[in-house]
């Protein structure tokens, strides 16, 4: 049975896989396009009816005449941290968080998320980089709790608004930071105001999460994005998912050696840890959900 | 990507499971994610903006968060309907949160 890795079958399989994982890139680079398009042009395009909808990945969003140029869509966290500061359930953010996640769980994490691929890009910077302990990926879940739930709720019940708090996660993103901040001013150099848009707290977050992206991969979504950790909640039930074909499994442990988020995939390959890279699917014995059986298989 | 080879004890194909599951629990999930869309959509907010109190769906709330100063209703204020066209939605006197 384990003959089947090396069979012509086997070795069409890694081929295609490794495929795929190359176009990977490409296909993050077409999705920043999509959300965080240059100068705001998508948010032109699209309208009022862009500014209406929370999209499925995590970026700034667009505000309006002090806008954020380079959103096209809203971001559902901000949204869902704006509407609970006003006492509001946001059904639309969440609808579209459930949509997402129950349909492909964290693969938008992996192949579409613009702040992911930034991610990717700084960890490509050829440094020492550092394990972090499984423990850490709670914090996602204490971020949303606390700085998307529970203190706008608070502070909004108190009467504070939302653009007055500072104790939520629109203050603290770094997202913001970098998708907002650096975009306006450049535009208010444009424009012929010369001012800096970022404040020295945002500038700070800023240098952390660049200088973070290069030691460790992925650190905000390991540790710290609310979004990632509600759709990776869903890794284990979504229509796409991951499993293992034993008669492609020769024990090399390419699969452990490529994961870089530490999931112990030879344990669990849906762990809600898992951004869905798909980097573990090169060796042909991790495959794709509703991929298409060979006849070998059955052998 | 260079394969690093990390020195653990071998997987045992025969006795992993293969996590292969159908689609039907992902597609109710989702389609209970749609029905959220819908009320959604149709979900009416009171909320203050522009001055005074004014009745808005949920995706111009949406809208409107992010493009002007929006806050809990006055209380004791009557609400009036915020048309889908009105050009107050596009004040931008908004801060940005961020």
């Amino acid at each position: 049975m384990r003959d089947m890795a090396n069979t012509t079958a086997g070795k069409k399989l890694r081929t295609r896989q490794m495929s795929m994982l190359r176009m990977r890139p490409y296909i993050q680079a077409a999705f920043l396009l999509l959300w965080a398009a240059p100068l705001g042009w998508f948010s032109a395009q699209l309208g009022r009816w862009g500014r209406s909808m929370p999209s499925c990945v995590f970026h700034c969003y667009y505000a309006g005449g002090n806008y954020c140029p380079a959103a096209s869509l809203s971001c559902p966290i901000g949204i869902t941290a704006q509407l609970v500061a006003l006492g509001a359930l946001p059904l639309l953010a969440i609808g579209a968080m459930l949509v997402t996640g129950a349909l492909v769980g964290s693969l938008v994490c992996g192949w579409a998320c613009p702040f992911g691929f930034l991610q990717d890009l700084l960890a490509k910077i050829p440094v020492p980089k550092l394990r972090l302990p499984q423990w850490t990926a709670a914090g996602r879940y204490l971020v949303l709790a606390v700085l998307v739930l529970a203190l706008p709720y608070a502070f909004g019940l108190m009467g504070t608004p939302y653009d007055q708090q500072e104790a939520t996660i629109c203050r603290w993103c770094p997202a913001g930071a970098l998708e907002a901040g650096v975009p306006l001013t450049i535009q208010g150099l444009l424009d012929g105001r010369p001012e800096l848009m970022v404040s020295p707290k945002k500038a700070i977050i800023i240098a952390l999460f660049l200088l973070g992206s290069m030691f460790i991969h992925r650190p905000w979504c390991r540790m710290l994005c609310p979004l990632g950790g509600l759709l990776a909640l869903f890794n284990r039930v979504s229509v796409f998912h991951l499993w293992f074909k034993k008669t492609a499994c020769t024990s090399c442990n390419t699969c452990r050696g490529r994961c870089s988020i530490g999931v112990n995939v030879d344990q669990s390959l849906n762990s809600p840890r898992c951004i869905r890279c798909m980097e573990c699917t090169t060796c042909g014995a991790m495959l794709p959900g509703l991929a298409k059986q060979e006849a070998s298989e059955t052998l | 990507m260079k394969i690093h080879k990390i020195s653990q004890p071998p997987i045992d194909p025969d006795s992993r499971p293969s996590e292969k599951r159908g689609p039907w629990r992902g597609l109710q999930l989702a389609l209970a994610g749609l029905v959220l869309l819908i009320l959604g959509a149709k979900a009416s907010h009171t909320i203050w903006v522009g001055g005074s109190n004014r009745n808005v769906s949920q995706s111009e709330l949406v809208r409107t968060v992010t493009a002007n100063e929006v806050r809990r209703p006055l209380p004791g204020q009557a609400a009036t309907q915020l048309a889908p066209m009105d050009p107050q939605q596009d004040s931008g006197q908004a801060d940005c949160p961020t």
